[in-house]
């Protein structure tokens, strides 16, 4: 029947999304210290905007619908904004003096982590 | 097939199936707006005590099911395929092939929600990993560990219960796509494959965070 074979934009994008997943599932096993946190990030916000644009096709959606779907970015954005000034401004992490909460750090990460918690 | 023979009509209070296809397309965003935040929330206090705790947070995470996981991963981004190709096929004379589409969607989430299943009952039955009395205090940085496999329970729990509404609803859609209701008007499959979708995002998000920390330790 004629029409009913995916799109290849849908072809391409599952292809690239699998490809990602596998690069990010691979990366992990390296050390890369802190910045394995980064990268495996930055992976996952390129595939967030490759299932936006691939799957969802949002650039092709309503205006108005695509402003309705970027204001739920713009407020978790104010959410984090607004909560990072304070955990950027009090140093060291205030959790981590109290003694309630207090624990022990095994000698192995000390070295590692370079803060004494 | 009696939904096929009388030619669309909007809802009384549409001027045009346009304008209520459009109001559709706006209300699934507001709604997955607030779900953006909802979610987010919860991302915000992982970050947050994965920031203070980052030893508890990478020993915890190295003791998810890592396998199951990044498979459920590939799960979701398939099922996101063939829900983004049944979109392509709504609206069209292709009511056999929306269905099966549909269907396999479906199934691929069930896949997903038993593999999860799996999970969770090694997690509580075999490694104790469940908040409170039952938890080994043994493990590394404990207090800090459990603190990271509450969170797991609370985001994946979440997003299985995202999942399980979305099998239900994708079958219900397949049932009336089998009777002919989309083969004029497809928006309604449209507006069903945002939430699929945005489901499957929210796993690539989560997957990210709780299962690739502490790998390499």
């Amino acid at each position: 029947m004629k029409g009913l074979a995916p799109p290849l934009r849908l072809i391409v994008t599952w292809a690239v999304l699998v490809a990602l997943g596998g690069l990010s599932f691979g990366l992990s096993f390296i050390r890369f210290g802190a910045a394995n946190t980064a990268v495996s990030l930055v992976i996952a916000a390129i595939m967030v905007v490759i299932i936006a644009i691939g799957y969802i096709k949002l650039e092709k959606a309503a205006p108005l619908a695509r402003v309705f779907a970027c204001v739920g970015l713009f407020w978790l954005l104010i959410l984090f904004g607004l909560t990072a000034t304070d955990y950027a401004w009090r140093a060291p992490p205030g959790i981590s003096s109290s003694p309630s909460l207090r624990i022990e750090v095994p000698p192995y990460w000390q070295s590692r982590s370079g803060t004494e918690r | 097939m009696a939904e096929t023979s009388s030619a669309p009509e909007p809802e009384i209070q549409y001027a045009s199936l346009a304008h209520q296809g459009e109001t559709a397309e706006i209300g699934i965003w507001a709604f997955l707006s607030t779900e953006i935040l909802f979610f987010g929330g919860m991302f915000l206090v992982y970050a947050l005590y994965r920031q203070a705790f980052p030893i508890g947070f990478a020993e915890g995470s190295k003791d998810t099911k890592f396998i199951i996981g990044t498979v459920n991963l590939f799960i979701l981004l398939t099922s996101s395929f063939t829900m983004a190709w049944a979109v392509e096929l709504a609206g069209t004379e292709a009511r056999r092939a929306l269905t099966v589409l549909l269907l396999v969607t479906a199934a691929l989430g069930l896949i997903f929600i038993g593999l999860k299943g799996f999970e969770y009952y090694e997690d509580v039955w075999i490694d104790h990993d469940f908040p409170g009395i039952i938890f080994p205090m043994s493990k590394p940085d404990a207090r800090a560990n459990e603190l990271f496999w509450l969170l797991y329970w609370m985001l994946t729990g979440l997003h299985a219960v995202h999942l399980s509404i979305g099998v239900g609803l994708v079958l219900t859609f397949a049932h009336r796509a089998w009777r002919g209701a989309y083969i004029r008007y497809g928006k309604p499959i449209e507006i069903l494959g945002y939430y699929w979708t945005f489901v499957d995002l929210m796993w690539v998000v989560l997957w990210t965070l709780i299962y690739l920390p502490g790998r390499n330790i």
